[in-house]
C-alpha cells in the first residue's frame, strides 16, 4: 500500500479520463474531503475534463471563476493538439497554472491547495493555484514584542512569510531555493539568502545537512534545527530563530541564511553568533545609548543569574572571609535555625522558582492573581518565618531567577548552568565555580555555527568587530558587515564614485 | 592547505598571560632580600635577551620536518628540549597553583580531585582549536590588567615608601643572587613564546610577541612592587603567596573588605592558560620531533 | 561516546570526593565568629582570649551577643584547642579584627604570637595589633557602637588615625613587616578601660618584642613626629594647640669627636613660626631625654633608621648601635616648609 508521495514515481496517467479519475479516487480513497467533478466541454472541442481538489484547502470561488466558468463558456476553436497547454494558455483565467505529467507533482499540488484538472485524451494534467486555506494573519509575535519598530510577525504560511521578507529586500539578489523535507509531511522549506553576500561554503553545508534529513515529518522549525545544528548537546544555540521579518531581513543583509519552514512562523537563521543571545529586537530601533545600556544589562544579568547562588554558597560554606563582617553576621543570624545546608536550600528554592515560573506561563489568566499570592506569601513569607528557608537565600535565588528572565534566548542554558555552578560551588567552593566558568567559556569560544566561530567578533577584536556585541554602536559607524567571510562585500556603504543627486 | 594565522592582538594577549602565569602566585620569591626589585629589573632585561635569542632558534625548528639532514640533526635536540621544557613549565605552573589551592583556597579538600579538575580543564583547553586559547587570553588579559591596576591603586594608601627606598646600590653578587630566582620564573619561559608561534603558526611574529611579553612583565612588576611597598622585602619573602596576602589587606569602604575572590580568579586563569599553552606546545614539539625522526629513519633506510 | 564516558567518570570522582556539603559542618551559622583575640602570658603558659559573637540558631531573633572565651596552654595551639574543647562549634577566625597583646607578654611569646598569626591563614594580615594591660578586661567590656568590643576598637583606631594624624601603623602586616626588616622598635596603640569605656590612651613602645614604655596621647603625637609616622594633625605644646603637617623627617649622625644624632623635621602649618618651632624642638628634646632616662636605650628607633638609611653607620656602628646611642647627644631641628 503506497504511503508516501514518492511511491507514485512510476505511476503515469493514461489517455482515458475515467481511468485517471479512478486513479486519483484510489490515491485519496481514505480522504473524506476529496471533491471531484466532471466537466463536459461541448461547445467547440467536445472534450471531457474533471477537477479534483481537497475541500477546505481551496478557494472555491477562485476555482469556479478560474477553471469551471472558462471551461464551460469557452467558445473559441481549438487550434492545437496539445490540449493541456492550450487550456493553460488560452482558456483558464488563472495566473498560475502548470502542465505536468508526474503523478507525485499532481498529488503534491492537490495537497497544497491547488486544483487538479484532468483532461480526456491527455496523459498530462493541469495544476491550478486555487489555494484558499486560512491563515492566522499578521500579528506581532508574543515573545518578540518591541516598544518601537515594525510589529509584523510571520504566520504559518511559508509563501506569505517569504513575501514579507521580500518586501524588505527589494533586490534581485534575494534568492530562494525550495526543498521538501519529511517523507510523510512533505514540508516545504525555503532557503533564503542574498547571493552576493552569502558564504557559499555555509550554503553548501546547509543544503547538505538539509538533504540528509531523513524523517517522517517536519511540523516546526525546531524539528530541523535540532537535527542540523552544530554541537547538538550544547546548552547554547548555534542557530537563530525569529518570528519577525525585519530581523530576518537584517540578518540576510549581514550575509546570513534564513530557512523558512511551512507550517510554522519561526524562521531559522544561521550562522548564529553567541552575542546574539544578548541582542533584543528593538536594539536597532532605539537610540544607541538606550540599546547599549540594555545590552550591558543583559550581559550582567546573565552573569548574575548563573553566578549569584554559586558565589553565595561558596562564600557561606568555604570562604567565610569573603563576606564583609557585618554581612556575615547578618547572614549568620538570618540563617539561624534553618535545618538545611545552603546547597540543599538553594536547590529547593531554584526548583520552587522554576515551578512558579512555568506555572505562570501555562496557567489560565484568571488564576494569575491567586498564583502570585501563593508564590509570594507561601514561599516568600511563610517559609522564611517557619525557618524552612532563610531570607538571604531567598533573595539570592529570586534575584538570580529574575535576572535570568532578561535573557530569554538563554533560558535553558541559564537554568542548567546555574545548577552546575551551584553543584560545583557546593563541592569545591570558589575553585569549583571558577572552574565551571572556565569550562563554559572554553566551550563558548570553541563553538561553531556552520563553519563560523560563534565568537567571531573576538577574532579581530577591533572596533568594527565589536561594535554590535556588548554595546550597539551608532548606525553611522556600522560601516561593515560582521566577519563571516573575508571575501564577501564587507562594506555596507555605497561606492565612493556614486554622487549624491540631492 | 593555508596556514592558520593568529592576530597580533591575540598573540600579545597570549604572551602576556603566559608570562603572568604562575609568576604572580609566587613572586617575590621566597628567601629574597631587599634588592629583589633590582633583581627583577635585571630579569626583565634577561627576558628580552632570551626572547630575541629564541626567535632565530624557533624559526629553525619550525622547518625541521621539511629541512635537510644537517638542519634536522640540529633541530631534533632543540625540539626535544622545547618539548621537555614546556612539559616542565606545565608541571611547575600546576604545582604552584595546586600549592596555592591546597594551602589557601581549599585546605580541607583532597588534593587529588582539585588537581584532576585543573588538569582536565587544561587538557580540554589545549585540545581545542588554536584560536580558543588565544581568544581566552584576550578576554583574560583585560580582566587581569584591570584587576592588577585596580588593586595597585587601592593599595596606594597603605604603601610605605621606605619599603622600597634605595639607600645604596646593590653589589653585583647581591644583584645576581636576587635575579636568579626571577630569571627562572619569568625570563627563561619567555623563550617558549616564539617557539609556540613558530610551531603552531609557522611564523614568529616578533613584534606582537614582544609587546605581549613586555605587557606581561609590566603587570608582574606591578604586582611585585605592590607587595614590596605594602610588606617590605623581608615579609614578602616570608609569605607563601605575597600577592594574595597583599590583596587581602585592600579594603574599599566598609563593604568591600576582602577582595580575595578576584585574585583567586586571576591565579586560576593565568595558571590555566600557562599550563594549557605549555601542554599544547609540548604536543606540537613532540609531533614535529616525531615527524623529523621518521624522516631521518626514512632517509637512513634509503 | 568517549566524551560521555569521560563526563560520567569525572562526575563519579567528584561525588566520591567526600564533599563538604554532605557534612553540613562548614557553614557560617555553624561556627562562632571571633571578633578579637587576646594574648597574655605569665612566662610559662600563654592564655588566649577569644571574643566570640554568639548567635543562637535556636533563637535567632535574639540579638547577637559577645562572649569571651579563655584557654591556656604551653603553646598557642594548645590554648585554642582548650577553648574549642568546650564548644559545640568551631571558631571562625576569618573575621578577627583585633589582636590584643597583654602587658605580661614576654619577648619570646610575642615572637611566637606573631609566628602563629602569620602561619594561621585564618587570621587576616590586616587585623589590628594593640597593647593593653589586660586583654580579659578589655575584651569583656560591653561594646558601645558595634556588636563586639573588638570591632569597637577597630573603629576607634580608624577614627583616631584620621583625626590625630598619627599613623597608628599597627595592622599585623605592618608590625610584622617592621620586625622582618630588622627594626627593633615599633609601637602599638594602647587601649585602656576608663570611665568612658574602651579608650585609646596613647602608644606602647616595644623594643626587641618586649614592652619597654608607654606614651600618653600628647606624647604619642610628639613621638610620631620623631619617628616620621605623622601626617597632619594637632600638636599640643603646653596649653596651646597647633595644626601642623609633617613634610619630611631627615635623620643624620656624626661620630667624629662627639657622637650626635640629628633629626630635622620639615613642617608646615598656618600658625607655625620660629617661636613655635623652638618650643616644639624643646618638647621633642624633653621627650627624647625622658625616654632615654626611663628606658636606658633607644626606644625611638633612631639607630634602626640610621642603619637603614646610612650604609656607613651600619658598617661602623651596626653591632654597637645601642652603645652609640647611649653615648650620643640628640639634636632636633624644626624647619618651616611652605603652607598647608
Amino acid at each position: 500500500m503506497p504511503t508516501q508521495i514518492s511511491d507514485y514515481e512510476n505511476t503515469a496517467l493514461s489517455l482515458s479520463l475515467d481511468e485517471n479519475m479512478q486513479l486519483f479516487k484510489n490515491i485519496f480513497s481514505k480522504e473524506s474531503v476529496l471533491r471531484f467533478k466532471k466537466i463536459e466541454v461541448r461547445e467547440s472541442w467536445r472534450c471531457d475534463c474533471a477537477i479534483f481538489y481537497l475541500d477546505g484547502m481551496v478557494n472555491v470561488e477562485l476555482l469556479n471563476e478560474s477553471i469551471v466558468r472558462p471551461l464551460l463558456t469557452v467558445k473559441q476553436e481549438r487550434t492545437e493538439n496539445r490540449l493541456a497547454e492550450y487550456i493553460v494558455r488560452q482558456v483558464l483565467f488563472a495566473s498560475e497554472a502548470k502542465v505536468t505529467s508526474k503523478v507525485p507533482d499532481m498529488i503534491r499540488a492537490m495537497l497544497y491547495g491547488d486544483t487538479l484538472l484532468l483532461i480526456d485524451g491527455c496523459a498530462e494534467a493541469v495544476t491550478v493555484n486555487t489555494k484558499g486555506w486560512r491563515t492566522r494573519g499578521i500579528s506581532e509575535p508574543d515573545d518578540e514584542k518591541v516598544l518601537q519598530g515594525p510589529r509584523e510577525g510571520f504566520d504559518e504560511a511559508a509563501m506569505f512569510n517569504l513575501a514579507m521578507i521580500r518586501r524588505k529586500l527589494l533586490t534581485p539578489d534575494f534568492c530562494t531555493e525550495m526543498m521538501r523535507i519529511g517523507r510523510r509531511s512533505d514540508t516545504i522549506v525555503f532557503i533564503c539568502y542574498l547571493d552576493s553576500l552569502v558564504r557559499k561554503k555555509t550554503l553548501d553545508e546547509l543544503k547538505k545537512r538539509l538533504y540528509s534529513l531523513d524523517t517522517d515529518g517536519i511540523l516546526d522549525a525546531n524539528y530541523i534545527t535540532e537535527r542540523i545544528r552544530d554541537h547538538p548537546f550544547s546548552l547554547f544555540k548555534t542557530t537563530g530563530s525569529t518570528e519577525r521579518p525585519d530581523i530576518v531581513a537584517a540578518r540576510l543583509l549581514e550575509g546570513r541564511i534564513a530557512v523558512v519552514v511551512d507550517g510554522t512562523p519561526v524562521v531559522i537563521t544561521l550562522p548564529y553568533l553567541f552575542s546574539e543571545n544578548f541582542q533584543s529586537d528593538e536594539d536597532y530601533y532605539l537610540s544607541y545609548f538606550a540599546a547599549s545600556a540594555g545590552r550591558v544589562l543583559r550581559y550582567l544579568c546573565f552573569f548574575l543569574s548563573v553566578s549569584i547562588p554559586a558565589i553565595f554558597i561558596a562564600a557561606a560554606t568555604f570562604h567565610k572571609e569573603l563576606l564583609p563582617t557585618s554581612l556575615a553576621l547578618s547572614v549568620t543570624q538570618l540563617r539561624g535555625g534553618v535545618p538545611f545546608p545552603p546547597f540543599a536550600e538553594c536547590l529547593l528554592l531554584i526548583l520552587v522558582f522554576e515551578i512558579l515560573k512555568e506555572t505562570g506561563v501555562r496557567m489560565p489568566q484568571s488564576l494569575g492573581h491567586a498564583l502570585s499570592i501563593v508564590g509570594g506569601l507561601v514561599v516568600g513569607q511563610a517559609a522564611v518565618e517557619a525557618r524552612i528557608i532563610s531570607a538571604p537565600m531567598l533573595i539570592v535565588v529570586a534575584l538570580s531567577g529574575i535576572a535570568g528572565l532578561m535573557v530569554p534566548r538563554l533560558k535553558g542554558a541559564v537554568f542548567y548552568l546555574r545548577l552546575l555552578f551551584v553543584v560545583l560551588s557546593a563541592l569545591f567552593g570558589l575553585y569549583g565555580y571558577i572552574a565551571g566558568i572556565a569550562l563554559t567559556l572554553i566551550h563558548i569560544l570553541d563553538m561553531r555555527s556552520f563553519g563560523t566561530s560563534c565568537t567571531v567578533s573576538l577574532s579581530k577584536a577591533d572596533f568594527q568587530s565589536l561594535k554590535d556585541t556588548v554595546w550597539r554602536a551608532p548606525w553611522f559607524t556600522m560601516r561593515t558587515r560582521p566577519l563571516f567571510n573575508s571575501n564577501i562585500i564587507r562594506s555596507r556603504e555605497k561606492k565612493p564614485n556614486e554622487k549624491n543627486p540631492y | 592547505m593555508r596556514a592558520e594565522k593568529i592576530s597580533p592582538k591575540h598573540l600579545a594577549a597570549l604572551a602576556a598571560v603566559f608570562i603572568l602565569g604562575d609568576s604572580v602566585i609566587v613572586l617575590p620569591p621566597p628567601d629574597s632580600g631587599k634588592f629583589v626589585f633590582w633583581g627583577f629589573l635585571l630579569s626583565i632585561a634577561a627576558a628580552a635577551a632570551v626572547f630575541f635569542a629564541a626567535v632565530p632558534v624557533s624559526s629553525l625548528i619550525a622547518g625541521a620536518e621539511t629541512a635537510g639532514a644537517v638542519r634536522r640533526a640540529v633541530c631534533v635536540p632543540l625540539l626535544a628540549a622545547a618539548a621537555f621544557y614546556s612539559f616542565y613549565g606545565a608541571g611547575l605552573a600546576l604545582k604552584r597553583y595546586m600549592g596555592f589551592v591546597d594551602r589557601v583556597l581549599l585546605p580541607d579538600t583532597q588534593r587529588f580531585f582539585i588537581a584532576f579538575i585543573f588538569i582536565f580543564l587544561a587538557a580540554v583547553l589545549a585540545s581545542r582549536r588554536k584560536d580558543v586559547i588565544s581568544k581566552l587570553s584576550l578576554i583574560f588579559i583585560v580582566i587581569s590588567a584591570i584587576t592588577v591596576v585596580l588593586f595597585f591603586a587601592l593599595s596606594v594608601k597603605d604603601f610605605r615608601r621606605e619599603n622600597i627606598a634605595v639607600y645604596r646600590l646593590p653589589e653585583f653578587s647581591e644583584l645576581i643572587g636576587e635575579a636568579i630566582p626571577c630569571f627562572f620564573t619569568v625570563s627563561l619561559p619567555a623563550a617558549l613564546i616564539p617557539v609556540y608561534t613558530s610551531l603552531l603558526y609557522g611564523e614568529t611574529k616578533k613584534g606582537a610577541s614582544f609587546a605581549g611579553l613586555s605587557a606581561g612583565l609590566a603587570l608582574v612588576g606591578l604586582c611585585l612592587v605592590e607587595c614590596l611597598l605594602l610588606f617590605g622585602a623581608p615579609l614578602s619573602a616570608n609569605l607563601d603567596f605575597p600577592l594574595a596576602s597583599a590583596v587581602s589587606t585592600v579594603t574599599v569602604g566598609p563593604l568591600f573588605t576582602r577582595m580575595d575572590g578576584l585574585v583567586y580568579c586571576l591565579f586560576f586563569g593565568t595558571a590555566l592558560i600557562k599550563t594549557s599553552f605549555c601542554m599544547k606546545l609540548c604536543f606540537y614539539a613532540l609531533s614535529h620531533l616525531k615527524n623529523a625522526l621518521r624522516r631521518n629513519r626514512g632517509e637512513q633506510k634509503k | 561516546m568517549k566524551k560521555i564516558l569521560i563526563s560520567i567518570f569525572v562526575l563519579m570522582l567528584t561525588l566520591l570526593s567526600g564533599c563538604r556539603f554532605t557534612t553540613g559542618g562548614a557553614e557560617n551559622d555553624r561556627r562562632f565568629i571571633v571578633a578579637a583575640v587576646g594574648f597574655e602570658s605569665d612566662g610559662a603558659l600563654i592564655t588566649v582570649y577569644a571574643e566570640t559573637i554568639i548567635i543562637n540558631s535556636e533563637t535567632p531573633e535574639n540579638e547577637p551577643a559577645p562572649k569571651l572565651l579563655k584557654g591556656s596552654g604551653a603553646t598557642i595551639n594548645e590554648a585554642f584547642e582548650e577553648i574549642e574543647a568546650s564548644l559545640a562549634r568551631p571558631l571562625m577566625l576569618e573575621h578577627c579584627g583585633v589582636i590584643a597583646v597583654g602587658g605580661g607578654v614576654t619577648a619570646s611569646w610575642f615572637d611566637r604570637i606573631c609566628d602563629y598569626c602569620l602561619d594561621d591563614r585564618r587570621i587576616t594580615l590586616s587585623s589590628y595589633m594593640i597593647s593593653c594591660d589586660s586583654p580579659e578586661a578589655l575584651l569583656s567590656e560591653t561594646p558601645e557602637s558595634s556588636v563586639a568590643a573588638g570591632y569597637d576598637i577597630m573603629g576607634i583606631i580608624e577614627q583616631r588615625s584620621s583625626s590625630t594624624g598619627i599613623f597608628y601603623d599597627s595592622r599585623f602586616f605592618e608590625i610584622e613587616g617592621l620586625r622582618e626588616k630588622g627594626r627593633s622598635v615599633f609601637t602599638l596603640p594602647f587601649f585602656a578601660l576608663t570611665g568612658d569605656g574602651i579608650t585609646l590612651d596613647g602608644l606602647s613602645i616595644y623594643r626587641d618584642d618586649r614592652l619597654t614604655g608607654r606614651l600618653s596621647t600628647d606624647d604619642a603625637v610628639l613621638y610620631s613626629l620623631m619617628t616620621g609616622n605623622f601626617d597632619r594633625g594637632t600638636v599640643r605644646i603646653g596649653t596651646d594647640e597647633y595644626r601642623i603637617r609633617l613634610r619630611s623627617a631627615e635623620y643624620d649622625y656624626t661620630d667624629s669627636g662627639e657622637n650626635r644624632l640629628y633629626l630635622k623635621l620639615r613642617l608646615t602649618g598656618d600658625s607655625l613660626d620660629d617661636t613655635v618651632c623652638e618650643r616644639l624642638e624643646q618638647e621633642l628634646d624633653r621627650l627624647e631625654s625622658r625616654l632615654r632616662l626611663t628606658s636606658g636605650t633607644d626606644v625611638v628607633g633612631f639607630t634602626d633608621i640610621l642603619s637603614e638609611r646610612h650604609t656607613d653607620f651600619d658598617e661602623k656602628h651596626g653591632r654597637d648601635a645601642a652603645e652609640f646611642y647611649k653615648s650620643s647627644d640628640f639634636t632636633v631641628e624644626c624647619l618651616i616648609s611652605g603652607g598647608i
